[in-house]
């Protein structure tokens, strides 16, 4: 990236000297070694100082305000994700080729095949036919929360909530179909398994055998799966900021790369790279949690 | 992303469980020798006569082979090519003329999709094809040479595994504004084949402990001719599977990309700079993104049922349990 | 006799497959009475697994039953889950093969057996638990309330059937299943089994049905007998006369190709062709293509299962009647085979070029944890200074169990490399300083047979291709190869024309003839055979044998091969070399070593294999060992088969003992043991 071409198409010309000066100041300058800028950038982290963004202002309080955002929106998007594609996932195996688990595996294809910046288009041309039809702004698609709202907090509260449906709806759906299908899968290797012969041949009803057997142990690879998925649905979130306008951490990465702001995505990466760690390591401990194997060996 | 779980044991094949005696694989134990010799159709006419009976994965094909010729039939049919411009008609709807409409500035929306989609196909096989190799490639040599070989290929892969590769890829691939798109081509596959060589590094493993590799090894056949000879075709199915998936991920990600403006570049389009487009005024000018948008789901909809009929076919498993 | 606790009648059942409807049974009559131990015997395809698992109820809801399972009178085909999940292990209840995948990993064993407790009784927690504890002290697993709490990858394959058989017997059930209960397992450990299934069945008072393969098992353990093939019960009988007078071909063909620990090398009588398919069966009877008695009327009509001689001995074969005592108007049913006497037994043993010549050698294997950066958190001694030599045409079987190091010894003779310690001389050449191109041209004269004809050969390339690999391998040009593939197919019974096919399209006999051809293509000296019969059913098994004993007399073949089945052993091998944890414990001419065993280790290997005798099997003595093989992860000081010996004193825990000559006053003898209180002691 070359944060000095914002600044080289200005009219007037910037004087070079300037720039420098400027570039300096927010550690950008291409003209210093790249070593030098990196060390003083890596040693403002070690204070937990992430620098300036290309218009001098403070990284450390803006990522403040929008790590939040980002949070709230990975975390109710995996864990209605989780949730309901377990849920449908299981529904779907043991109704193998009946009509509900085709169903769910055409919902789950489709849902697969769509980008989530289609997906979220589209929802909000829907809330737009909704609002129309019912004459009333019932679905928001922009930002948080309606600019310079004031009134009692359950009137805030339902406004966060209309403002809140179609982003989780956005980042949710894909999730869901994506955790059906595994678990469908999972929960179809595990139906052959003889343990669960075994566990009927001891006298547990073909139900019980599934649930207390089948579904416990299909749960393990599921881990693995939330690990790997996570990536996506972090790619995810960043479209749903951006198109439903919500201040987090991916709209500001995608803004940084059009403004050239070097520091704006180291940080932005940064923080990926440490939630995807972080999930790895949360699929890793609930592998041990639920498969002894793990534990022990 | 359409990625399912593969389980390698199945998809490494088992040619007992192929026979379709179920009562072998009942009865277990000691290996079958009651296995058939009657049955003289090969692995590859099985697999093909399980998958023409799967509809979907029939269907998938007939879609991707209409869109394909829709792809490169189309631009033909219409006096409009994707830089044209009317300037009696700014944002007019689908009509006879514009059969999808036009744009803001004149442009046939009819012209621009297939262009997409011409770029969005092109760009999904050539990675598929690319990132499966660096995939058999580099899984294989790890799995087979193992010591310090593996050790390398799989700390690469690590690494690539844990660079957020879609952030990565939006900072790198506005560098490549002026260069080929078969640069960005490259950029997707260098992405795209990580997880697959993870799975085909632990098949390789374990079809380095067959005794068929053993034996090819105490006869002296060279490590490279195993490779070849045994071990990548006995992962075909694996392979063409995989493919397949990817192929669905990478026009995926192209188009994410593409979204953003990270992607293909104007005055060039596809699928995801047309929907990106068309978002902005997405709700009062529907046809500037439905279009585009809906032959994108039809197009990575078609591959990865594709993909499922295949691994159905491939899994004797599927089978059995459909039955 | 009283009335049967189990009946079942008509038993039908089939599968839908690709290639049509599998008739999995077809037509099955048995009754279990109370306290007896029915033995169903039955190869593979059978049918004998899918009858047990029908009489549990328990095929999948796809396959298609008719007939009638009663049990203690009431009906149980046609119950709904329900009701018979309150049959299942209460009155009836079984003990699977595979102890390892028939326990859910999730769960402690302790858990899953107290499970089978408080689903038919309303107890507490903490008392199923108790129960729990009293069921695994009772099948003898040692320290019961603290292994209680252990998961099933924390046990050893034959703790895992001894827990699988205390769930079994948690609620004192009626009948008892047994499917192949032992088959997983080592031989000495099959022994242990045997013995707890039998306690349990003690305990209990429960009638038990004992599917398995193995003739040896039935004859020890069965009080009754029925033979399947193709999916029906052909014969009946009490265990003694149907060892004694077998009335349908099919078990006198079965006896007969048995290799037997009892009896030395004599030719065995295989049985020809292969087990029918389920899918297209035949009309008439479904052993008729095989059978050397057959009349036209075999081949229209199938024989129904009549009682000859005596009520209680069915059989279902046209010519029953006219069978006795294994011939028919004083001809043998199965004509025994010619197979050339092996030319060399004249030259003694010292005058013979050594082949193979082992010294001291040692194998370890580092355990590894983690994924990118492995480290080393130990070491499996699976080889810990092994010596031993093959001479030109010589056979030298090495037996043990499984983690005994025998594979591990035979893979690194087969790597041609400089081992971590000790000497590999091959036709006179150390393993140490060869070049590249050495070592390949050394291939040429050492070659191997596996066990697994499926796995070893590559599925995707046609079988002329599969032997002709090495003849390719080492340069020798295309015409010659294509003249050398016929000759070669033809030497191992197979035809020139089966060249272009594929290896899914043979039987499992037929591709380890195939493994045995590619093996021969360069005309080795010295073939290295990796459990070449284990994966074979019996019948097909006696055939690929005979062909090994005569391919080495007629091609002057030196075999090492490596066997977990002693009286393969005793069939095909002139040495034999007894292996314990990375060492040879026992060594000498086969005879020898088996008629006079001085290692207690190799007594009670022998004393554990079952013989396919029952007057014999029943007074005979036998040595259980107690425990299972210390883990090999440790550097052992002194006897390694110290923790198990019943002879082990002070001596045995600090000096390692030697192998020396059984006998010092003949020192020609052929025989030498390594333990500090070797003495003779005949098991067989």
């Amino acid at each position: 990236m070359h944060p000095r071409d914002n600044y080289l198409q200005k009219n007037p010309p910037i004087p070079e000297s300037s720039i420098n000066q400027k570039l300096d100041e927010i550690n950008q300058n291409d003209q210093t070694p790249i070593f030098e800028r990196y060390g003083t950038w890596i040693s403002g982290i070690a204070r937990g100082d992430f620098g300036l963004t290309v218009d001098s202002k403070s990284i450390n309080e803006e990522m403040g305000r929008r790590v939040g955002v980002t949070l709230r929106l990975l975390l109710v998007g995996s864990i209605f994700g989780a949730i309901f594609g377990v849920l449908l996932g299981v529904w779907g195996a043991l109704r193998q080729y009946q009509a509900s688990d085709r169903l769910i595996t055409v919902f789950a294809f489709f849902m697969l095949a769509t980008p989530v910046f289609f997906t979220a288009v589209l929802l909000k041309y829907g809330a737009l036919q909704l609002n129309q039809l019912t004459g009333r702004q019932i679905l928001y698609y922009t930002g948080e929360t309606s600019v310079g709202i004031t009134g009692s907090t359950p009137q805030l509260l339902l406004d966060r909530v209309q403002h809140l449906i179609l982003p989780t709806l956005a980042i949710a759906l894909g999730e869901i179909a994506l955790y059906s299908r595994y678990q469908r899968s999972a929960m179809l290797d595990v139906l052959g398994s003889d343990y669960l012969r075994t566990a009927q041949a001891k006298g547990l009803t073909r139900r019980k055998t599934f649930y207390k057997h089948g579904l416990r142990t299909a749960l393990i690879p599921m881990t693995i799966w939330f690990a790997f998925s996570f990536g996506t649905l972090i790619v995810g979130a960043t479209f749903t900021e951006v198109i439903f306008s919500w201040p987090g951490m991916g709209a500001w990465f995608v803004d940084s790369v059009r403004k050239q702001d070097i520091n704006v995505a180291a940080a932005t990466t940064l923080f990926t790279a440490v939630l995807v760690l972080f999930s790895t390591f949360l699929a890793d401990v609930m592998r041990a949690i639920l498969d002894p194997r793990v534990r022990t060996g | 992303m359409a990625l399912e779980p593969l389980i390698p044991d199945q998809v490494l094949h088992e040619p007992a469980a192929l026979d379709g005696s179920l009562e072998a694989a009942l009865d277990g134990g000691i290996a079958s020798d009651g296995a058939s010799t009657q049955q003289a159709l090969s692995r590859g006419q099985l697999v093909w006569r399980r998958f023409r009976r799967n509809r979907a994965g029939m269907g998938g094909i007939i879609v991707l082979g209409a869109l394909f010729a829709l792809a490169f039939i189309g631009p033909h049919l219409t006096q409009w090519s994707y830089e044209d411009i009317d300037p009696n008609a700014f944002l007019k709807p689908p009509s006879s003329t514009h059969w999808f409409g036009t744009t803001q500035i004149g442009q046939d929306v009819f012209a621009q999709t297939m262009r997409g989609l011409q770029k969005s196909l092109i760009i999904g096989l050539l990675v598929g094809v690319i990132s499966t190799s660096i995939a058999a490639v580099v899984g294989a040599t790890a799995g087979y040479f193992g010591s310090w070989v593996e050790n390398i290929n799989l700390f690469t892969v690590s690494l690539l595994l844990v660079l957020p590769d879609f952030l990565i890829l939006a900072i790198i691939s506005p560098r490549l504004h002026d260069s080929s798109w078969l640069w960005f081509v490259l950029l997707l596959s260098i992405f795209s084949w990580t997880l697959t060589a993870l799975v085909i590094h632990s098949l390789t493993l374990s079809l380095k402990q067959r005794e068929f590799v053993h034996a090819a090894r105490f006869m002296g056949v060279p490590s490279r001719t195993i490779i070849a000879r045994h071990i990548l075709p006995n992962m075909a199915s694996f392979l063409i599977i995989d493919a397949t998936i990817t192929v669905g991920a990478a026009v995926l990600l192209e188009t994410g990309l593409s979204y953003f403006g990270f992607g293909i570049q104007p005055p060039d389009v596809s699928l995801g700079t047309l929907i990106a487009d068309g978002t902005a005024s997405a709700l009062t000018f529907p046809w500037l993104f439905l279009f585009a948008g809906g032959f994108l789901v039809v197009m990575v909809l078609a591959v990865s049922v594709i993909g499922d009929a295949l691994r159905d076919a491939v899994d004797p498993q599927s089978t059995a349990r459909a039955s | 006799m009283t009335t049967p606790i189990l009946s079942v009648r008509d038993l039908v059942v089939r599968f839908t497959s690709e290639a049509g409807p599998v008739h999995a049974v077809r037509g099955v009559n048995f009754d279990v009475f109370p306290g007896e131990v029915l033995g169903i015997v039955g190869e593979s395809g059978s049918g004998k697994s899918v009858t047990s698992l029908a009489t549990m109820g328990l095929l999948p809801p796809s396959a298609y039953v008719e007939g009638s399972v009663s049990l203690e009178g009431q009906e149980m085909l046609g119950l709904s889950d329900a009701s018979l999940s309150k049959i299942r292990g209460r009155e009836i209840a079984m003990v699977f093969q595979d102890p390892l995948s028939a326990f859910t990993p999730v769960y402690t064993i302790g858990n899953q057996i107290a499970e089978a407790v408080k689903v038919h009784n309303k107890v507490s927690k903490a008392a199923a638990m108790s129960r729990a504890v009293e069921l695994l002290r009772l099948v003898g697993i040692p320290d019961p309330e603290s292994r209680v709490n252990s998961f099933p990858h924390e046990f050893s394959g034959g703790m895992r059937q001894r827990a699988m058989i205390a769930m079994a017997i948690a609620n004192n059930p009626r009948v008892i299943i047994a499917d192949e209960p032992t088959t997983a397992l080592d031989v000495t450990v099959q022994a242990q089994v045997l013995e707890v299934l039998a306690k349990a069945q003690d305990e209990t008072g429960a009638a038990m049905m004992l599917i398995t393969h193995d003739l040896g098992v039935v004859a020890g353990i069965a009080d009754r007998v029925a033979v399947m093939y193709g999916g029906r019960i052909v014969e009946s009988a009490p265990v003694d006369p149907l060892f004694a007078e077998p009335r349908m071909p099919y078990t006198l063909g079965l006896l007969g190709a048995i290799p037997r620990l009892d009896s030395g090398r004599t030719a065995l009588i295989p049985i020809d062709g292969t087990p029918p398919s389920m899918v297209n069966l035949p009309a008439g009877c479904p052993f008729a293509p095989r059978c050397p008695a057959v009349i036209d009327e075999c081949r229209t009509r199938e024989p129904d299962l009549v009682a000859v001689i005596s009520p209680d001995h069915l059989a279902a074969c046209h010519r029953s009647q006219e069978i006795s005592a294994g011939m028919i108007d004083g001809e043998p049913v199965f004509a025994h085979p010619d197979i050339p006497e092996l030319s060399r037994t004249q030259v003694d043993r010292d005058d013979r070029a050594i082949a193979l010549d082992v010294a001291g050698l040692v194998r370890q294997y580092p355990v590894t944890k983690g994924a990118v950066f492995r480290r080393q958190v130990g070491t499996v001694y699976a080889v810990d200074g092994v010596s031993l030599d093959v001479r030109t045409g010589e056979a030298l079987a090495v037996v043990g169990e499984s983690g005994c190091g025998k594979t591990s010894t035979i893979m690194e003779v087969l790597e041609l490399r400089a081992p971590k310690s000790g000497a590999i001389t091959v036709f006179g050449r150390s393993t140490g300083d060869l070049s590249e191109s050495d070592r390949r041209h050394l291939r040429r004269d050492i070659s191997v047979v596996f066990q697994d004809p499926l796995a070893s050969l590559d599925p995707r390339l046609p079988v002329g291709d599969i032997i002709g690999e090495p003849l390719l391998t080492h340069g020798i040009p295309a015409s010659q190869r294509h003249a050398r593939v016929a000759e070669l197919l033809g030497l191992v019974g197979l035809s020139p024309a089966h060249a272009n096919r594929y290896p899914g399209e043979f039987s499992g006999g037929q591709r380890q003839r195939i493994a045995i051809a590619r093996a021969l293509a360069l005309d080795p000296q010295l073939v290295v055979l990796d459990e070449p019969v284990s994966a074979l059913d019996v019948s097909v098994q006696a055939g690929v044998l005979n062909l090994l004993m005569e391919l080495r007399a007629r091609l002057n073949l030196a075999y090492l091969f490596v066997a977990h089945d002693l009286s393969v052993v005793r069939h095909l091998a002139d040495r034999v070399a007894v292996m314990y944890l990375g060492r040879i414990v026992e060594i000498g001419e086969v005879k020898e070593v088996f008629d006079h065993p001085h290692h207690p280790y190799t007594q009670a290997l022998l004393s554990a294999v079952p013989l396919p005798d029952p007057p014999r099997e029943r007074t005979r003595e036998r040595i259980v060992l107690s425990g299972d093989l210390p883990s090999p992860t440790f550097a052992h000081v002194g006897c390694r088969f110290r923790s198990r010996c019943w002879l082990a004193t002070e001596i045995c825990e600090t000096t390692d003992p030697q192998l020396l000559s059984t006998d010092s006053s003949r020192h020609r003898l052929d025989h030498a043991s390594a333990c500090h209180h070797a003495q003779e002691r005949s098991v067989v």
